[in-house]
């Protein structure tokens, strides 16, 4: 399932499941069995490759605008993707899936949109501006466009903005659990929200500052974010108004709540309305699902007049739908063997581009091994070869993709810095010296040792193919520098080990976003709110400049903190950036910009912009 | 007769029973449900406990099972609970994906039936022909392909075929994933070729595997039936050749192809799980895929429930059928 949990790899599998699995005999059909992108495949937007305005904080400023482009009528279109469309409202945890996000990237209004660059530009087609009016207190003043409606000619504005507002800041959250079953960031710092008598100038006040400002209310960002149509609540829960509705626990609000968790699963075309350029017109929850044009939608039509999206869970069945000409889009899960099987097909074109996803390796900073012996981890980041790596699992899917370099900041975003450059060359030279000059001696058994401390340790991964292969890879490159290395994947790994730090080094997964903030859990110290530093690593300074970086609302200088982290974290080498996961879609080469991004719509993410030759 | 089928009904329940409360066992052995959800980011003691109270896991397992059970003898079969699956129906789900599922596997077993009969039959009565042979090479060709070896060689040669179409003008009518989306509309010409491009790959792979089982059962059986001393005695009152094959040897000889048949379509209705995937029909072998994948347990639970039930059922059936194919067997 891509990205749909916090790490790659289908999470929780115990022995037990493996053996029902077994039981139904659900047989591995992996043994029978034009050159890469990589721009992002544009978007119509005419400045895909420039970087955010790196000056929004300013008074006024504003960031980079993005309108869908004039194309034309290409007809229908079937795509396959790897996962169906389930619910409506994308919001609940109940529901959230980034499935539904596919669909949903082309039916929702979204203050700003992500672009193939991962920039995030304010969506003119929706907005008349969005402006910083004030950095202290922080105020934002949303302008919708006065012609912005949802698929029944109800506007898009006060109501929706407020609704969501409502959903993620209620005050029975303080207290209990949330009704509204969603978790937003951001909105609990909200401390006023004020709406014109058009509802279509929503001005937001934060009691505190929040730099992740952008992703609320828009598609950017996952998870309680996805503006819904508030009037058909309304007249569904029998609510006059819904910004009358305050944050108080009261009938009122349960009402909307009850209506907000259950009126909008799965999918109903009376209350699931669009305010994108195509509207779904038909559902069969995780098959497929059908959107065509969106009749009352203002802007450019989009290129395709229907887009037919189809599951097709298994890769290779997806990628013969492709060479059989059936299915001329694809975005199956990325895979070498598919690769390889769709650039041999001839007339077809490959988007291949490291995504949001990255792989690295942990070392556990509460064990004394690692915890007392800097030069260890150091000769370790040295003995790896990371590019071997990456040539021999990655670069068979994308012959671009390079060792990654930072954590907090991906290559095809601006900003980003390479603070690993000369680490992970299989240089077990260095390895060796680096141990040795720390008075490690090399033991009869060609592993080094100090103090009763052999240089051994194990790498717990969750059972993948591409991890076991990683770990057999580091493995045979340290041990000419005397460090032995032990492989503990297990199935359980990611469910248990992982969480319990229970673990010598560990390997997996992180999904990156452009909303920063989420990565911040994963390094800053637990006792400052790390849930998801695993590893426990801990610095102060690196505490510090990521709170630091969650209230600078100037994004230059916010990019400037994450590199001074990543500088930190490079110095402590606590972990050590392996590569990106990849973002796969394939496409006949009739039809173009086909890409894939994520989390705004994966191989749909630009789908009104497709064209077709003739 | 009706007395036996009842009988045999009584005899079920307890054995549904038995088979409820194992694969309740294992539904759930399959751990904790929200385990995931759990580690997607920080959640309170009050989340939590709010989120194990509303899919019920704050019950004993007893308490659950009784709960699961009673529902699903009344109809309520609940719904998926997971966290990110939404709320789905589980008795609507799995009766969509087994009427997916019908359409691929009862095509697919008529055919292979027949058609295993049929060269079955004919293997055992020209026995160490060159037909004979042939037939029993091709059957053991088949039985030593792994079926997803077999699916993915007759994708590439429709793929191939449609290239062929395509050039000489006839446009592609192979589908290589999913069943026909546009359900019947058109003309009848235009339905038979939507339906028959869909269908031809999932059913030749099923039929391919199939075929090569039943026709091994009714030539072994046939041969053994030819022999016994009844067909002897007819051969000897002058009966023609023909008339001892299909009217006395082959009725008899079809009971181990008969049961073969229940058990088979019993179980193929619990998925054609390899088919399935491979050509992108989502009945109740991909569903019961994607339910363990995401541990949804009341999926799980229900789909091995139906599952047993249609096995029971087909038994059964396999029992009756007996009775009409050869007086001799008593079913009192």
């Amino acid at each position: 399932m891509r990205g749909s949990g916090t790490w790659m790899g289908s999470p929780a599998s115990t022995a037990v499941r493996a053996l029902a699995l077994a039981a139904v005999a659900a047989l591995s059909l992996t043994a029978c069995g034009g050159s890469g992108g990589g721009s992002g495949g544009g978007s119509g937007s005419g400045d895909v490759n420039q970087g955010q305005n790196l000056k929004p904080g300013a008074i006024g400023a504003l960031d980079q605008p993005f309108t869908r482009p004039k194309v034309p009528d290409i007809g229908e279109v079937r795509v396959a993707m790897d996962e169906g469309f389930q619910d409506y409202n994308n919001n609940t945890g109940a529901a959230n899936s980034v499935a539904n996000n596919y669909l949903l990237a082309l039916t929702t209004p979204s203050p700003y949109f992500e672009d193939s660059d991962f920039s995030l530009k304010i969506d003119k087609d929706y907005m008349e501006s969005v402006t910083v009016k004030s950095t202290a207190p922080q105020v934002i003043e949303f302008k919708w466009r006065p012609d912005a409606v949802w698929s029944d000619g109800a506007p898009v504005g006060c109501k929706d903005m407020w609704l969501a507002y409502l959903a993620n800041a209620n005050a029975v959250i303080k207290t209990g659990v949330n009704p509204f079953d969603t978790q937003g960031s951001g909105f609990d710092q909200i401390s006023k929200l004020e709406c014109s008598p058009d509802g279509k100038t929503v001005t937001v006040t934060f009691a505190a500052p929040f730099a992740d400002w952008r992703g609320m209310w828009s598609m950017v960002a996952q998870g309680g974010n996805q503006l819904l149509p508030a009037h058909v609540l309304e007249q569904k829960a029998g609510i006059p108004d819904i910004t009358k509705v305050g944050l108080a626990d009261s009938p009122e609000l349960r009402k909307a709540a009850a209506f907000y968790t259950k009126g909008w699963n799965d999918f109903s075309a009376d209350v699931d309305l669009s305010a994108g350029p195509y509207l779904i017109q038909s559902s069969t929850r995780n098959q497929q699902a059908v959107l065509v044009r969106n009749p009352k939608w203002w802007g450019n039509p989009g290129g395709p007049s229907k887009i037919d999206t189809q599951a097709v869970t298994d890769s290779q069945a997806a990628v013969q739908a492709l060479l059989n000409k059936e299915t001329p889009v694809i975005g199956p899960q990325a895979d070498p063997t598919v690769a390889e099987q769709v650039r041999a097909g001839g007339d077809f074109e490959v988007f291949a581009r490291g995504g949001q996803t990255y792989e690295h390796l942990d070392f556990n900073m509460a064990r004394p091994i690692f915890r007392d012996h800097p030069e260890l981890r150091n000769a370790v980041a040295a003995c790896i070869n990371r590019q071997d790596i990456v040539d021999k699992l990655v670069k068979g899917i994308d012959p671009k993709i390079k060792p990654l370099g930072a954590f907090t900041i991906n290559p095809n975003e601006s900003g980003y810095v390479d603070h690993y450059p000369g680490i992970g060359t299989g240089d077990a030279a260095k390895a060796k010296k680096l141990l040795e000059d720390a008075g490690w001696k090399l033991g009869a058994d060609g592993v080094y040792a100090k103090g009763g401390q052999r240089a051994s340790f194990t790498i717990g991964h969750k059972l993948v193919d591409r991890r076991a292969q990683t770990v057999q890879l580091m493995q045979a490159s340290c041990k000419p520098a005397g460090i032995a290395i032990g492989d503990a994947g297990q199935e359980s790994f990611n469910d248990q080990q992982l969480p319990a730090s229970d673990f010598d080094a560990a390997l997996f997964a992180w999904v990156g976003s452009p909303i920063k903030s989420s990565l911040i859990q994963n390094y800053i110290s637990k006792n400052r709110g790390g849930v998801a530093n695993y590893n426990n690593y801990s610095n102060p300074q690196v505490d510090d400049l990521l709170t630091k970086t969650n209230t600078e609302l100037d994004y230059q200088k916010r990019l400037a903190l994450f590199n001074q982290v990543e500088d930190l974290m490079a110095k402590d080498m606590h972990s050590i950036p392996l590569f990106q996961l990849i973002d796969f879609s394939a496409s006949d080469r009739a039809y173009a910009p086909v890409s894939y991004l994520l989390p705004s719509g994966g191989v749909l993410w630009n789908a009104f912009a497709w064209t077709k030759q003739p | 007769m009706l007395q036996y089928v009842i009988r045999r009904v009584f005899i079920a329940i307890p054995l549904l029973i038995v088979a409820s409360i194992l694969t309740f066992a294992l539904t759930t052995a399959m751990g904790d449900p929200l385990a995931d959800w759990k580690l997607l980011k920080a959640r309170t003691p009050a989340e939590i406990s709010s989120e194990y109270h509303r899919i019920g896991w704050d019950r004993s397992p007893p308490e659950r099972y009784l709960d699961w059970a009673g529902g699903f003898v009344t109809g309520d079969w609940k719904t998926t609970i997971i966290p990110g699956n939404g709320t789905q129906d589980v008795r609507s789900e799995i009766g969509r994906a087994l009427g997916v599922t019908l359409q691929l596997v009862i095509f697919s077993e008529v055919i292979a039936l027949l058609l295993g009969m049929a060269v079955g039959a004919l293997g055992a009565v020209r026995q160490y022909s060159f037909f004979d042979y042939a037939a029993t090479g091709a059957a053991f060709f088949m039985f030593s392909m792994p079926l997803f070896c077999v699916a993915v060689i007759l994708k590439f040669a429709g793929i191939q075929l449609n290239n062929w179409l395509e050039n000489i003008g006839l446009g592609r009518w192979i589908v290589t994933s999913g069943p026909p989306r546009d359900g019947f509309s058109g003309g009848l010409g235009h339905i038979l070729y939507t339906y028959s491009g869909a269908f031809i790959l999932p059913v030749l792979s099923l039929v391919a595997i199939q075929f090569a089982l039943y026709s091994r059962f009714q030539r072994a059986s046939l041969l053994d039936t030819l022999n016994a001393d009844y067909v002897r005695t007819a051969r000897a009152k002058g009966l023609t050749p023909a008339r001892v094959v299909v009217r006395h040897a082959l009725r008899t000889g079809l009971i181990p192809v008969v049961t073969v048949f229940a058990l088979d379509l019993g179980i193929l209705f619990g998925g054609a799980i390899i088919t399935e995937t491979v050509f992108g029909w989502r009945g109740m072998g991909a569903l019961i895929v994607d339910a363990i994948t995401k541990k949804e347990p009341w999926m799980v639970q229900s789909w091995m429930m139906v599952t047993a039930i249609v096995i029971v059922l087909f038994t059964l059936l396999a029992d009756i059928v007996y009775a009409y194919l050869d007086p001799r067997i008593r079913l009192g």
